[in-house]
Parts: C-alpha cells; sequence; structure tokens
C-alpha cells in the first residue's frame, strides 16, 4: 500500500515540476506575495497631501500651518490664496484634504473666544477621508492644549493624560499584522486550487480512467494525490516564516512545532475541499472558478484582513463556519502573542472538527465519483 | 480576415456557452464581491472590545467609565477595581485595550494635578491599535476639558466660552455620508475587469495548448493575429456585460452617484480591457499550461491590481520603491478614471493623463503579444 502512495506522489511531483517554471508560482510567488503583503498592505494613513488656505495670516495661524507641516502624517503641499485654487487642488486629487483658517482667527483665540476651522475632505475615499478626519482633529485638540497649557498652569486646573503601552507590535507595524496573514492565504491557495486542478487535469486529459483501471485503491489515489500538496504547503510556510524573519523581523514568540500542528489540521480541510471541488468539476477551468467563489469569500470573512468585529452580525455569524477564520487567529496567536495550547485550544478543536468533517465527507465523494 | 475572425470568435462563444457554471461564475463573481465588499467589509472601526480596571472608583471614575460606555467606539466587556489576571484578556483577544483608571484619579484632578491613564494595547492589528488609540486619546481630551470647564465655571472665569478653542467643522465633498460603497464599487469594476479579462483569456489558450488544438489552429490558414483576436474577442464582449452588471447594481441598488460622461466610461473600459486580456495572452504564450497560467495571473493581475493600484490602500502610504511599482500597473490608471467619472465627474479634461498613460500600456502589451505569438509559433 504505502509502495503504490509513494509511487503516486512521485509520480505527481515529477509531474508538477516537470515544467521548471511552476517553481517560480510555488516559490517565488509567496516571496513576491509576502513583500507586497509586508509593504504595501496598509491602511494607516501617512503623507497626507494638504492644502492650506490662510485668510488670517497671523502669528497664530502660521503657527497651526507648522504644526501641520511637522507632523509626519501630513505632507502640506499647498498654500492657496483663494476659495477657487482650493476647489481645483481637491477636484483634480492633489488635495486630500484642505484646511481654512478664518480672517479673525488669532483675533478670537486671543479674546478667549471660540473660533472655528473648516476642514474640506476629498469622500471619494471614504475609509482614508475618516481617518484623515480623525488625524486633523487630534492635531487640532493637541495643538488646542499647547494653547490652553498656560491658563491651565495658573490656575491650576489637571487633566488626564492616556499613557498608552502597545503589547504584541509596540511600532505598530502593518507587517507583523500582514505575515501571518500571508500564511493562511498562501497555504489556502496552494493546497485548495492545485489540488483540484491537479486532479481535473487527469480529467481532461483522459488518463484519470487510466488511473482507475489500475490496480490503484481509491484511498490510495487520494493519499498519492494529495500528499505532494501537503508537502509543498508547508514548505510554503517554512519559507514565508524564514523571509518574514529576515525581511520584517516577525516575531516568532510561540512554538513552531504547535505552528505547523495547526497548519496541518487547516491543510486537511483545505485539501478536502480541493478534493470535493475536483468531483463536480469537469474542466479545471471550472474547478479554478468554483475554487474561486469559495475562496474569496473565505478570504474577505476571515478578519485576516479586516476585523470581524466591525461585520454586521449576519457576517460575523457566517465567519463561524469559516476555518480560515480559526487557523488566522491561531497563526497570529502564536507567532505575535505567543498563546500555547491552553489559550488556542478552541480553535484548534474548530479546526480538527472541521479537518475530520471535510476529509471524510469528500473522500466518500470522491470514491462514488471514480466508480 | 474578417470572414475568419468571425468564425473564430464564433468557435469561442460556443465554448463559453457550453460550460454555463463558469459562465454564471463570472457574472455573479463580481454581485458577490460588490455586496461582500458592500456590506461586510468596513475599514472603518466600531466596537472596540474593552476593559476598565477602576482602581480608584470614585464618582469622577465613574463618570469617566460611563463616557466610555456612552461611545458607539468602545464596547465595555469587562469592569473590574483588581488587575488580577487581567493581562490574559489580552493574551486571549477578548479585548483590545485595557484601560487603568489610578488609585489616585479623582484626589490628583481635584487637585489641579495632571494624573496618568494608563492604556495596554494589543497592537497585533496595527491599523486596529492606531484607530483606537485616536479614539482613546479624544475620549480623554473631552473628559478633560470637560472637568476643565466645570472648574472654570465654578470660579466664574469669562474663559469658558473659549473650550475648546478651537471647533472643527469638517465638510466632506463628492460623498458627504462617507460611504464606503462609493469607492469599493468603482474598485471592484477594475479589479474583477484585470482579474476575468486575464484569467479567462490566459487559461483558453492555454488548454488549446494543452490538449494541442493550438497546433491545428495555427495549421489553417487563419493568421496568429486572427486567432488572437477571435479568442479575445468574446471575452471583451463578457467584460462588457460585467461592467454593465456592476454599473447597474452598483447605481441602482447601492445608489452610487454616477456622476460623469458614461461614454467616456465605456472607452476608457475598453481600453483597459484591451490590457487585461493582452496580459492574459502574453502570460499564456510563455506558459502553455493552465495551472501555471492561472498561478502567473493571480501573481501579476489580481494581487497587483488588488494591493497596488489605490483600491483599498493607499498609494501614498506605501514606501517609495513601491509606489514606483505601482506606476506600472494600469488598474492604477483605470481606478483613478473611474472614481473620476463615478464621483466627481470629472471628463477628460482632468483625466487626459490616466487615459493616455492607459492608451500607452494597452499598445505595448499589444505589440509585446503579437512579437511573442510569432515568436512561439515559429
Amino acid at each position: 500500500m504505502f509502495q503504490t502512495i509513494r509511487h503516486i506522489v512521485r509520480k505527481e511531483f515529477i509531474q508538477t515540476f516537470r515544467d521548471k517554471r511552476m517553481l517560480m508560482p510555488i516559490f517565488v510567488a509567496p516571496v513576491i506575495q509576502l513583500i507586497l503583503f509586508g509593504f504595501a498592505v496598509t491602511t494607516d494613513i501617512k503623507h497626507i497631501s494638504l492644502a492650506i488656505l490662510d485668510y488670517d495670516r497671523s502669528f497664530e495661524s502660521r503657527q497651526l500651518t507648522s504644526s501641520f507641516s511637522q507632523s509626519k502624517t501630513f505632507d502640506l503641499k499647498y498654500f492657496l490664496n483663494s476659495y477657487a485654487e482650493l476647489e481645483e487642488a481637491v477636484q483634480q486629487g492633489k488635495a486630500q484634504a484642505a484646511v481654512v483658517i478664518p480672517e479673525n482667527f488669532e483675533a478670537d483665540l486671543k479674546k478667549g473666544k471660540q473660533t472655528s476651522l473648516q476642514v474640506i475632505l476629498d469622500g471619494t475615499d471614504a475609509n482614508t477621508a475618516t481617518i484623515i478626519a480623525s488625524y486633523i482633529s487630534q492635531l487640532i485638540a493637541r495643538y488646542s492644549e499647547n494653547i490652553f497649557a498656560e491658563i491651565r498652569g495658573q490656575m491650576a486646573l489637571g487633566m488626564v493624560i492616556p499613557q498608552p503601552r502597545v503589547w504584541y507590535n509596540p511600532n505598530l507595524e502593518s507587517s507583523v499584522f500582514m505575515v501571518p496573514g500571508v500564511i493562511c492565504l498562501i497555504l489556502l491557495l496552494t493546497t485548495l486550487i492545485l489540488t483540484s486542478m491537479a486532479i481535473t487535469k487527469e480529467r481532461e486529459m483522459g488518463t484519470l480512467e487510466q488511473l482507475v483501471v489500475s490496480p490503484i485503491k481509491p484511498y490510495e489515489l487520494i493519499l498519492g494525490k494529495t500528499i505532494p500538496f501537503v508537502l509543498i504547503g508547508l514548505a510554503d510556510v517554512t519559507l514565508i516564516i524564514c523571509a518574514g524573519k529576515l525581511i520584517f523581523d516577525l516575531p516568532i514568540r510561540g512554538s513552531l512545532l504547535l505552528l505547523f500542528g495547526v497548519a496541518l489540521l487547516f491543510i486537511l480541510t483545505t485539501l478536502s475541499l480541493g478534493l470535493f471541488l475536483s468531483t463536480i468539476s469537469r474542466t479545471q477551468q471550472q474547478a479554478l472558478m468554483s475554487a474561486f467563489f469559495f475562496m474569496v469569500p473565505a478570504m474577505l470573512l476571515s478578519g485576516v484582513f479586516s476585523p470581524i468585529e466591525n461585520m454586521p452580525k449576519v457576517a460575523q455569524y457566517i465567519t463561524l463556519l469559516n476555518p480560515l477564520r480559526y487557523f488566522s487567529i491561531a497563526v497570529r496567536g502564536i507567532l505575535l502573542k505567543g498563546n500555547g495550547i491552553d489559550i488556542l485550544w478552541p480553535q484548534i478543536l474548530a479546526l480538527f472538527i472541521f479537518g475530520i468533517a471535510a476529509s471524510v465527507f469528500s473522500s466518500l465523494r470522491f470514491r462514488k465519483y471514480l466508480e | 480576415m474578417k470572414n475568419r475572425i468571425i468564425p473564430l470568435a464564433r468557435k469561442e462563444i460556443l465554448h463559453i456557452l457550453r460550460d454555463p457554471r463558469s459562465l454564471y461564475g463570472s457574472l455573479i463573481m463580481p454581485i458577490v464581491l460588490l455586496i461582500l465588499f458592500g456590506y461586510a467589509i468596513t475599514f472603518d472601526i466600531k466596537h472596540i472590545a474593552l476593559a476598565i480596571i477602576d482602581q480608584d472608583s470614585s464618582s469622577l471614575s465613574r463618570d469617566f467609565i460611563s463616557r466610555v460606555e456612552g461611545s458607539e467606539y468602545f464596547d465595555l466587556l469587562y469592569l473590574s477595581s483588581s488587575s488580577t489576571g487581567f493581562e490574559k484578556l489580552l493574551d486571549e483577544g477578548k479585548v483590545k485595550i485595557i484601560m487603568v483608571i489610578p488609585k489616585n484619579f479623582s484626589r490628583d484632578l481635584s487637585k489641579g494635578e495632571d494624573c496618568a491613564l494608563q492604556l495596554l494595547i494589543d497592537g497585533s492589528n496595527n491599523n486596529t491599535a492606531q484607530v483606537a488609540l485616536g479614539y482613546t486619546s479624544l475620549l480623554v481630551q473631552a473628559f478633560s476639558s470637560n472637568i476643565i470647564l466645570e472648574k472654570l465655571n465654578s470660579k466664574g472665569t469669562a474663559l469658558q466660552a473659549g473650550v475648546p478653542p478651537i471647533d472643527i467643522r469638517p465638510s466632506v465633498w463628492y460623498n458627504p455620508d462617507l460611504r464606503s460603497v462609493n469607492f469599493i464599487v468603482p474598485g471592484i469594476i477594475a479589479v474583477v475587469m484585470m482579474v476575468l479579462a486575464s484569467i479567462s483569456s490566459s487559461l483558453t489558450i492555454a488548454r488549446e495548448w494543452e490538449t494541442g488544438t493550438m497546433e491545428q489552429l495555427i495549421s489553417t490558414p487563419a493568421r496568429p493575429f486572427e486567432i488572437t483576436i477571435g479568442k479575445l474577442l468574446p471575452y471583451f464582449f463578457l467584460g462588457f456585460i460585467q461592467i454593465l452588471l456592476v454599473i447597474l447594481v452598483g447605481t441602482l441598488l447601492f445608489k452610487v452617484p454616477l456622476r460623469g460622461n458614461i461614454l467616456f466610461l465605456f472607452c476608457g473600459s475598453a481600453v483597459f480591457l484591451v490590457c487585461g486580456s493582452g496580459i492574459g495572452l502574453l502570460i499564456s504564450t510563455i506558459t502553455r499550461s493552465q495551472q501555471l497560467a492561472y498561478m502567473l495571473s493571480i501573481l501579476f493581475t489580481l494581487l497587483p491590481s488588488f494591493i497596488l493600484s489605490g483600491f483599498i490602500f493607499p498609494i501614498s502610504s506605501m514606501p517609495r520603491i513601491i509606489q514606483f511599482f505601482t506606476y506600472l500597473i494600469p488598474a492604477r490608471y483605470f481606478l483613478i478614471i473611474l472614481r473620476g467619472i463615478f464621483l466627481k465627474g470629472n471628463g477628460i479634461v482632468t483625466l487626459w493623463p490616466e487615459t493616455l498613460a492607459l492608451l500607452f500600456f494597452a499598445s505595448v502589451i499589444v505589440l509585446a503579444c503579437a512579437r511573442r505569438l510569432r515568436l512561439s509559433l515559429e
């Protein structure tokens, strides 16, 4: 039995790597994706291009302007002279936000009267606009506090000062968040799609019939066809962890052994799904389409990119059925927080149940399909 | 020449129609994406799970806590007066922030001294952490100025009118309610079209190579150029049907405004589709295997047009080198055109640089295709 499986595994490896170019998507692609996700996927917003229209032209208004230009968040690019210029800058997308300082800005502040500041935001990208708005109000709040500081000193008015300490990712780098996410995505991509396409390919070429009439038993065929992709998947995980450590200084706080164990449980589910998809597809294109249909919602509703807590309630319930959700929590927990089984057991249990259920279901289905 | 292209295109259409599942799939996919991104995926952060350790238990600290509870940004899940075992809450991911109100909170403040509020933040999702930090500091500031205001009130100072001294009046243009669908819909059009155009064209041609029917096609009197056009034409139209579908669902169901010229929109889309299917064709001439073609399409079209186009992740926040690469992504230009047309009502007067860039890409890709195809056939 082991002999047969070994031969199929070998055949599959030879077939996959006969085309040397296949090495690229399997081993180079994960690294490219890692670099893309680590560097480019960041929702925090820097270098906001800002325009200022200063009607006041006073000492105080220049103070405010310079606190914008000193901030790393803003690139103060345009000093405007008229409202028409402001409209043009925003219309052409040159400025993402514009601040209008009113004429009596300094005078009002001196009198202790409240003055208002008009802020214009380009709402085309709603997400960015929200964040820019909150950055501007934080900056203004700090600025107001400085104005206030003198008076506070004289009158002995205390205030609350937040002292934040950030755990797990003290510099708040997005790569630390994203690299574990890439591990999840690559595993899903390689195992699910490659398996389903590899089996449909045999069918498309007509070689599946040959395998069926040979004395190979169905379970040997299943194992032989899936084991290569398990190995490729695990190799990819190792690759990403090493590259993540080298390029992004990814923290590895928990047990790598546990990580690989969890990855195996997850692969059990994705491979079974791949197997299942191959039983319902006649061509590779169909297999790919069906895999996409599963994969895209699974990726989006997993918490890998956007937090689950922010989703509507219905979507949150759907994520409970998504194995990727549990896997990504476990991977981030192990790598970033150093979590062990004592904390992650619910996720591991969920992955175990998914894995067993999916593999039993799809191997039964595959046997029937062969007959 | 026309007489050869049309039968080739008809054959391809038959292929598409014979596989209704893939056809429906490629039509339903954009809608599914639209619904997912429109409803489920929001990057604005609310309901941050929070724990408070109130070591002071004074009326002032309770006042602060009720302010936190009243905010829509925080969900106060745990409240305790002792700090034992609270670190576990962060480890287990049950809360994202722990606030520690110190023992002397109300005493210090009433004496007029500053008082520190300790915050422990789960930084594993840097974005959530950053936003949470911002909300917290705004909340604390509001609380502080409230205390100060009360004090000034009791002292009867004239300054009270100036607390807070600066009032911010934001006005949002083009998308006043900050609805994320408004920027998602144009983005989905770009991503979906790029992916469909390149993946389906690369897969169909790779399939011809794989099954050996490409040789048969070549040995017919049809020229490589005609084969290419004939194979791509149906996918070109399918792409247009998708655009129409997304525009219809986007404007009717999600009420996304379409302020600009629809004809310009279609012209821009046509040029973009040429880029997408051209890249697919290039990939297929290099690989000749469907598996590889698919992997390369993902790598060269899906991920870049998703990540590097400015669809969700702002280009200006990326490192310089990566920003440079974004200039090589056709989706980047198309996205600016789409958002300009949809939300700002821009026309060719404003958008000519992007249109020119797309035209440039399209011609380079088509030339490269013609060259590759001739080489691989000889």
